[in-house]
């Protein structure tokens, strides 16, 4: 049967779990979303590693493409590509699966932000 | 310089990367061609102006039946299989342009493909369209390049834009490129 979903290998897969497996990593995706074009050195003084230490985790981010580096003089501008975890979504779900999963989490945002708001509680009461 | 209305702040660059496991001609050829309405730029038709694909070249994208436009620009470069770059602007917002650069790099699974939206001004109606529309374009890009076709939420996104009625000042008699 013919197939028109986008296959990923599974090393692509492996490579961007692993990678988005550790906290630092994560935190390092964080921060590159809020500041984009952030250096190594940039982002050693905030997660509070060493330079050597942040290179070893945004190597490991870049092979799994998650982040790519652009030079810029002796440095390396870094950004967060978000590509790598949106094909992981769309290879582990279809047109119909995604539109039902994106109502359920609308409805459980809705809710939970209610609960955990005291003020929208105060305005419901009201 | 302070954050103005006269002088509003720039966005940073955002970026978006995949490889695609197809040859870096047919991926150029694929985003450069103006034959046929370009699958991954929402199935809109590239239309230049006289210059041809050169820098200073006029573009807009247009419907497949040429009717309305949804984006003008103006080519700022051209390196054949490597990078193609050009001013954007929704025809339906009064956003100053921005930059699009699109990237290719010959890799061992095929090519690489990076999307680059810079000099966007923070906060705007452009800024949040092309950051939901960036990451369509190179899925849908990967997708043709790929099976043959877009993805079927895609085309039926297509089939949508044909009966969605377009704002009167995006007709193309108002957008043209000579």
């Amino acid at each position: 049967m013919l197939t028109y979903r986008l296959a990923m290998a599974p090393d692509d897969l492996d490579r961007i779990f692993t990678a988005l497996a550790h906290p630092t990593r994560r935190r390092l995706l964080e921060l590159l979303r809020e500041t984009p074009g952030s250096t190594i050195a940039d982002l050693a003084r905030v997660v509070d590693l060493s330079g050597v230490g942040v290179l070893k985790h945004v190597r490991i981010l870049e092979q799994a493409g998650l982040i790519h580096a652009q030079p810029e003089g002796r440095r390396r501008r870094l950004y967060f590509n978000v590509m790598p975890i949106q094909l992981v979504y769309d290879h582990w779900t279809d047109e119909y699966s995604r539109f039902w999963a994106g109502r359920v989490s609308d409805l459980k945002e809705r809710l939970e932000s209610r609960t955990q708001s005291p003020r929208s509680r105060r305005q419901r009461r009201a | 310089m302070p954050e103005t209305i006269a002088n509003p702040k720039v966005a940073p660059p955002s970026l978006y990367k995949v490889v695609i496991r197809a040859p870096i001609q047919d991926v150029w050829s694929e985003i450069t061609r103006t034959d046929a309405p370009i699958a991954c730029f929402f199935n809109s038709r590239m239309t230049l102006g006289p210059g041809g694909l050169a820098p200073g070249t006029k573009l807009a994208m247009r419907t497949p039946n040429g009717r309305m436009t949804g984006v003008v620009g103006e080519i700022l470069e051209i390196v054949p299989l490597k990078r193609f770059s050009h001013t954007f602007r929704f025809t339906n917002m009064d956003d100053p342009p921005c930059r699009v650069t699109y990237e290719l790099e010959e890799v061992a699974e095929g090519t690489q493909f990076t999307l680059i939206v810079s000099d966007a001004i923070e906060g705007s109606k452009s800024l949040k369209q092309m950051a939901q529309g960036a990451a369509l374009i190179c899925k849908t890009l990967k997708s043709v390049m790929e099976t043959g076709r877009p993805s079927l939420g895609v085309r039926l996104l297509f089939t949508l834009f044909k009966v969605a009625p377009a704002p009167k000042r995006c007709r193309s008699e108002n957008w043209p490129v000579d």
